[in-house]
């Protein structure tokens, strides 16, 4: 629960912080307004236990995250700040939590394994 | 039928109860109607649209030309989606992930597009047009809310199938479920 809200925080700052430290049309902010969302929304997905897993989907946008600064000029300083909260967050995010709360028959695994389990 | 009957092997909850799905279908109501109203401003049948935090932004992402590029306006879109949504939310008791695998598989079909339609609109709002709606972002976190509580009930239908399939039944049968 701990890793999904602080990808949902880490989302979110990505989608305000242009607006608020006044980037807002820089190609980096274009950058952060498409992560953003896609971290937002694999953090609320990410509450449920069903699909706990899809927390570890973050490493894809922070990586592309990470690389930004060599795709898109990163010329206002703020945009460190944002970034690097938004990357603290999503490595916090992939180091918490995991396994489902509630039994499900094994889980998504189970349907690839055959032993019979499901 | 007793409640361990319909709970399904090896699971600590039934996600096919109402207590599971009613939530969802209401969820999917709600996401329809914001889509209706969203639909009614892009269809010109309501003149202005109500945004409290963003000036212009909802006129500006709800008259863009990306929200014209299909013959419909993408709100109806949403709006059908949502609908189908809290169709399929709806039909079959209580032990439809074993009764009607077919139709749950067809809910999570239906949740799971819809929830990654919204985060594409989520981004092209601001990177396209500068812009945010605030019904449109309201309405992408209905729709990406529905996806993780959908998924369960599916898994627990794609887990019946595969025994199923493992007892030799061949899959168009299985997908058509168990008797009651």
């Amino acid at each position: 629960m701990i890793a999904a809200v602080a990808s949902i925080v880490a989302g979110v700052v990505l989608m305000v912080a242009p607006a608020l430290l006044g980037y807002a049309g820089s190609p980096a902010s274009d950058v952060q307004r498409t992560i953003g969302p896609i971290v937002t929304a694999l953090g609320i997905i990410a509450i449920w236990s069903i699909l706990r897993g899809a927390r570890l989907a973050v490493i894809a946008p922070a990586v592309a995250l990470a690389a930004s600064p060599l795709m898109a000029e990163h010329s206002v300083p703020a945009l460190a700040v944002a970034e690097t909260i938004a990357v603290l967050l999503v490595a916090f995010v992939t180091r918490t939590g995991g396994g489902a709360t509630v039994a499900t028959g094994g889980g998504w695994r189970s349907l690839l394994r055959d032993d019979g389990s499901c | 039928m007793t409640a361990s009957d319909a709970m399904p092997p090896g699971w600590g909850t039934n996600p096919s109860t109402w207590t599971q799905r009613l939530p969802i279908v209401v969820a999917a109501l709600g996401g329809a109607a914001i889509a209706a109203y969203l639909s009614a401003y892009q269809l010109g049948w309501i003149g202005t649209i109500w945004e409290p935090f963003f000036g212009d932004g909802s006129r500006e992402v709800l008259d863009s030309p990306a929200s014209r590029v299909l013959p419909v306006p993408d709100a109806l879109l949403g709006f059908a989606g949502y609908l189908a949504d809290a169709v399929t939310g709806v039909i079959g008791g209580r032990s439809r992930w074993r009764t009607m695998p077919w139709m749950v598989i067809l809910f999570g079909l239906a949740v799971g597009p819809l929830g990654a339609t919204s985060v594409l609109l989520v981004i092209l709002q601001p990177v396209a047009y500068d812009a945010w709606c605030t019904l449109c972002l309201a309405s992408a976190v209905i729709s990406i809310v529905m996806i993780a509580p959908a998924m369960d009930e599916v898994l627990a239908s794609l887990q019946h199938v595969r025994r199923e399939r493992r007892r030799g039944v061949s899959l168009a049968r299985a997908m058509r479920g168990s008797p009651p």
